[in-house]
């Protein structure tokens, strides 16, 4: 166990800006953009120092109180990698907040949002399932305000949803901590993790279905993804590039946390619990996001809300790679939700310049695109390929590794991903039906459109990412792949890191 | 190691990017396109077969080895791709249609490590490459709106398929361990007759996109649009040389020979697994002809026509008897060479013209006389007349048919080969031949860059139909190495069959001695009145009266009637209504689904409750 205690400040940096933005606020609105962008930046770069110094695995204890005493946040390979990407996508975020977020009360925009980045650093750093509740009420709470954020009246209507369904999910997991620490006495993960079999079977099952079910919202299975559509399709673009660029890997990363590290079996496929195999119903729920989610936005002729369906679809697939359990099926799973990532959060930042363009949000309001401004064509074209897992794009490889995964898996997988790649066939459809609007002209000769700097940086920076992630797989790949054996083995990989001296039970 | 096979890929790979920076120039990426195809070709001089290479990708946690390596067939692929290739982009400098030459690169790129890949994780990379960047291709035709409609069509099929092998792929995998294609073929030797249904089952699920890319019945559909919609200098390419992944995937998959091991046979010593398969190539061989005849959009017939000749050449190789894998190799060369020949010129004639509608075409010979003689020669190779390079290959098919005794399908294959001269004619006439419409008065010859390519192409099929050697050489060493006894070739001149040998320079010679006679004799007979095109023969009738329109008044105007009506009652059942079904089918699944999501916030929470009740319960159960 290495201490590094600096890296709390990767929390506590954007929280301690957070809450003084309003003092930047009375000299001038727009400086409280550059501050939120000069304080993302300090945490890619830390985080990316982090990752490439290679300072993990490290632990880092509050107040001198070693684990399993103190609080604790661990940096294993996972939170080193996840981290530096919430961080790096949080910036291009905020590099494209400068140009778009103009209108109303930019001072608290500017607050949620880097409360916002800090909660969902802080979920993927902690090793406290209490503290873990915390940064998920902390990251929930400000995208509801930043979903219902605009003009428009149904961005009102989707934070509401959002708000509603993902207290629910928040009672529930609290539920959840409550049982365990009822019969362990402890929030650590790491000591829950090793002692988990001194619970009751029976109460350690419906903990299990709680705390699964509670954060099985934020990583949008479905019947828990009520909210995606609507949320999604009202928030402003920027909002809704960090819906599924930021808050769904924290919110991945908190569910697998659970159901593998803190309820799972070390190394093994099966993790069952009482007689309920919880990746089994992962499984099940996954699957039946992918469906939901594909043949949902089959019909859509709203490209946002299309985004919106295609992101719940794809992180059911996300899902169904961590739910294999298998090393190979997690590093396809983490590998998957880094390339969504940065692909859906491309698409949105499109859409919404797009939509300040005054281009509509309807299919065919892309007829054409491609005379007026061929960079966001090849942008929207490069995303939407990656999405299907094209070659030369990222997507292509974390499939690869997923579909690879559940075959070798065998069993029921079969069908499984059977069922995924028919989905995908649809997805397939969809997405080149844009693709094919694009780059069919119109008779109408249509003005170009002028993309300003700040939103073009990110966007290129995505675009570029993903072809060199397409080409050189291996980058992302390596980290993916520490990041795997810290799921699939969890005494070795989590638990021996936080606490050396521990005894599984 | 041969470094240099790996510069095949990643040559077209550099040139796609430079050309892609500068493809607002036109010219300029054409030229790039063309200068990195001939660049290959050049790199492909120094490619032998036995070569291989292989790098590894640390992939999947583990090192995974990319290998590449050459064998008779891959070199054979190569070749005749990476020539048309070059020869196609020469004459795209002068096109003006709006084919992307750098994504012509890509699809090179893919096609070189298709050809060349030993392992599935590159071959895969590889046909989802070419999969894509051709779909893109098809985008941007002269009809935009069909176009796009026939690039979603295909890009469906195309992912289907690729999902297929992709099922397929990891399937071998699990059994074997290795991605390597050559282990994987030898293990399913090894068990097919233990296991023939598993084996069935798994080269299936490879033999589905095989199908798809080739275009097969019935997984055809695709085809007539996707030809007839691309953009006029990309579909050469599309037609001659992507339809042979297919081809050559099969081609891999069938030294498996499940007739020995594994399965009792039909009749004529065939498999019943081949048996089947030799049906659905004569099939599709048929139905190409039908519905080609009955085509007025010029691309569309010549896409149905490709359609058939790609039956035969599955009809051939299905049989896996020597003569059999011969005749097919040979014909789908010969197909490439014919049916490039002909969409090129095709290009040529709709670059002038401005249309692919046969009754709005007619007299263009004198026109563009050079053209002509090059679209004669190629559809004289199509029909399989002598002295062109068709004649060879299908008169091998009907051998490897008649020694496996199976008369019907033989029959069948007869009968469609009629029916290509009828559409074959049917082109030929309404194109080039008839009265010249007025809008034609000022269309000109393709420039010099065209002739040449034309030229060239003349040159070539009169060749290799005149020397068939040249090319049944390297097919007996492809047979060679299947395992089989390759058919012996006695000199350049000779097919050389199973019951009697042809030389084809002595027919060449007949054939062009008694033509000479003729036209001599054609000339010294009787007198003859030379008149004008536009000369009328409506034998002082107005057209008018009879309700004759100009359009309906070209002689192309329902040419074939009544074989059209004859067929007509074949006509009603649909292989497309099928795909459309299913996928409207999905539609509205998908729109019935997607009223889950249109409740309010309490609905969400409801269903989230309910969720969570049902876990509960099935927990409490299990």
């Amino acid at each position: 166990m290495s201490i590094f205690n600096n890296a709390a400040l990767l929390i506590g940096v954007p929280l301690l800006f957070a809450f003084s933005i309003p003092l930047f606020g009375l000299i001038s609105k727009q400086l409280t953009k550059w501050v939120t962008l000069f304080v993302i930046g300090f945490n890619a770069t830390f985080s990316l120092y982090i990752l490439l110094a290679h300072k993990y695995p490290a632990v880092v204890v509050m107040g001198n109180w070693v684990p399993p005493f103190g609080e604790n946040l661990y940096i294993g390979p996972v939170a080193a990698f996840l981290v530096s990407v919430i961080s790096i996508i949080g910036l291009l975020i905020a590099i494209y907040n400068l140009w778009a977020i103009k209108l109303g009360d930019v001072t608290r925009f500017s607050v949620l949002f880097l409360m916002f980045t800090a909660g969902a650093s802080g979920i993927v750093l902690t090793g406290d399932i209490f503290n873990l509740f915390i940064f998920m009420e902390i990251t929930g709470i400000s995208s509801y305000a930043l979903a219902a954020y605009g003009p428009r009246r149904r961005a009102l209507g989707g934070a509401f949803k959002f708000l509603v369904v993902s207290s629910i999910g928040s009672t529930l997991y609290l539920l959840g901590v409550t049982l365990i620490y009822t019969q362990l006495g402890t929030l650590n993960i790491a000591e829950i993790a090793a002692r988990i079999n001194q619970t009751t079977p029976g109460l350690l099952t419906f903990a299990g279905i709680l705390l699964i079910s509670g954060l099985a919202v934020e990583a949008e299975l479905f019947p828990f993804n009520g909210w995606v559509p609507d949320t999604y399709t009202g928030a402003v673009s920027g909002v809704s590039a960090s819906l599924s660029g930021i808050a769904a890997i924290s919110g991945v990363y908190a569910l697998f946390r659970i159901a593998m590290t803190v309820l799972g079996r070390d190394g093994a496929y099966v993790f069952t619990y009482g007689k309920l195999d919880l990746m089994t119903v992962i499984a099940i729920l996954a699957t039946t996001t992918v469906i939901i989610g594909e043949l949902s936005a089959l019909s859509q002729k709203n490209v946002k809300k299309m985004l919106a369906y295609s992101s719940m679809a794809q992180m059911g697939l996300v899902a169904v790679g961590f739910s294999i359990g298998s090393k190979l099926g997690v590093y396809g799973g983490i590998f998957q939700l880094v390339n969504h990532s940065i692909a859906k959060s491309m698409l949105f930042l499109i859409i919404g310049v797009l939509a300040a363009a005054g281009l509509g949000e309807k299919v065919e309001n892309f007829r054409g695109l491609w005379r007026r401004s061929p960079f966001l064509s090849l942008a929207f074209t490069i995303g939407a390929f990656s999405m299907l897992g094209f070659p030369l794009f990222a997507g292509f490889w974390s499939k690869f590794a997923i579909v690879g995964a559940s075959i070798q898996r065998g069993g029921w997988y079969d069908f499984v991903i059977g069922l995924v790649l028919f989905a995908s066939i649809v997805e397939a459809f969809y997405y080149l039906r844009i693709v094919t609007y694009i780059f069919s002209s119109t008779e109408v000769k249509a003005p170009k459109i002028k993309v300003s700097l700040s939103p073009a940086i990110p966007i290129f920076v995505l675009a570029v990412a993903i072809i060199a992630i397409g080409v050189y797989p291996n980058f992302i790949g390596n980290f993916s792949m520490q990041s795997a054996g810290e799921f699939t083995h969890k005494m070795t990989g989590y638990v021996l890191n936080v606490i050396p001296t521990i005894v599984a039970h | 190691m041969n470094s240099n096979l790996i510069w095949l890929v990643a040559l077209p790979l550099i040139g796609s990017a430079v050309a892609a920076i500068v493809v607002r120039y036109k010219f300029l990426d054409r030229l790039i396109t063309f200068l990195t195809f001939a660049t290959t070709l050049f790199v492909l001089f120094s490619v032998h077969v036995g070569q291989s290479y292989s790098w590894g990708l640390n992939f999947l946690g583990t090192t995974l080895n990319l290998t590449l390596n050459v064998s008779h067939l891959s070199i054979f692929m190569l070749y005749i791709s990476i020539a048309f290739g070059t020869v196609l982009t020469f004459y795209s400098l002068i096109d003006h249609s709006r084919m992307k030459g750098f994504l012509l690169l890509l699809i090179l790129a893919a096609n070189n490590w298709i050809f060349m890949s030993n392992d599935m994780v590159g071959f895969f990379f590889a046909w989802e490459l070419m999969g894509w960047a051709s779909v893109v291709s098809v985008l941007g035709g002269r009809e935009r709106e069909k176009s796009r409609h026939a690039a979603l069509y295909y890009m469906i099929m195309s992912v289907s398929g690729s999902y297929s092998m992709f099922f397929g792929i990891f399937t071998l995998w699990r059994l074997t361990g290795t991605f390597s294609i050559s282990a994987n073929i030898a293990y399913l030797s090894s068990i097919v007759g233990i296991h023939p249904w598993w084996v069935l089952g798994i080269v299936s699920l490879f033999f589905v996109t095989f199908m798809i890319k080739a275009g097969i019945f019935p997984f055809h559909t695709w085809v007539p649009l996707a030809y007839a919609y691309s953009p006029d200098a990309f579909t050469p390419f599309l037609s001659a040389v992507m339809s042979k992944y297919g081809i050559y995937g099969m081609l891999l998959f069938m030294p498996l020979s499940l007739m020995e091991r594994g399965f009792p046979s039909a009749f004529g010593g065939v498999p019943w697994t081949n048996y089947i398969f030799v049906w659905i190539g004569v099939i599709t061989a048929v139905l190409g002809t039908v519905l080609a005849i009955f085509q007025d959009d010029v691309k569309k017939l010549f896409a149905y026509s490709s359609l058939s000749n790609l039956g035969y050449v599955v009809a051939a190789i299905a049989l896996f008897t020597p003569v059999g894998i011969t005749a097919g190799i040979f014909h789908a060369f010969n197909h490439l060479l014919f049916k490039g020949t002909l969409f090129i010129t095709l290009l040529a004639v709709i670059s002038r013209s401005g249309t692919s509608k046969l009754s709005e075409m007619g007299g263009l010979w004198k026109k563009m006389p050079i053209t002509f003689f090059t679209f004669f020669v190629g559809i004289a190779s199509a029909a399989g007349i002598p002295p062109f390079n068709g004649f060879g290959s299908k008169w091998l098919i009907y051998q490897a048919m008649i020694k496996q005794h199976l008369p019907f399908a033989t029959i069948l294959l007869f009968l469609a080969s009629t029916g290509a001269f009828m559409y074959l004619f049917k082109a030929f006439h309404s194109i080039f031949l008839g009265q010249l419409s007025h809008d034609y008065d000022r269309v000109k010859e393709v420039s010099a860059v065209g002739k040449i390519t034309e030229f060239f192409l003349m040159f070539a099929m009169t060749f290799f139909g005149v020397q068939p050697g040249y090319i049944l050489k390297p097919i007996g060493a492809i047979v060679k190495s299947m395992g089989l006894k390759p058919l012996p070739v006695m000199a350049n001149g000779y097919v050389t069959g199973m019951f009697s040998n042809i030389y084809v320079p002595l027919i060449s010679w007949s054939l062009a001695v008694s033509f000479t006679l003729g036209f001599i004799l054609f000339f010294v007979s009787a007198k003859h009145k030379y008149v004008s095109q536009e000369n009328n023969y409506t034998a002082g009738q107005i057209p008018e009266d009879w309700g004759l329109t100009p359009e309906t008044y070209q002689f192309s105007w329902n040419f074939y009637q009544p074989v059209e009506k004859l067929f007509a009652p074949f006509f009603r059942i649909k292989i497309d209504g099928f795909f459309r079904g299913t996928g409207d089918w999905t539609k509205t699944i998908g729109s019935a689904i997607k009223e889950i999501f249109v409740g309010n916030a309490q609905m969400y929470a409801f269903f989230a409750i309910v969720g969570l009740i049902i876990f509960v319960i099935a927990g409490w159960m299990a």
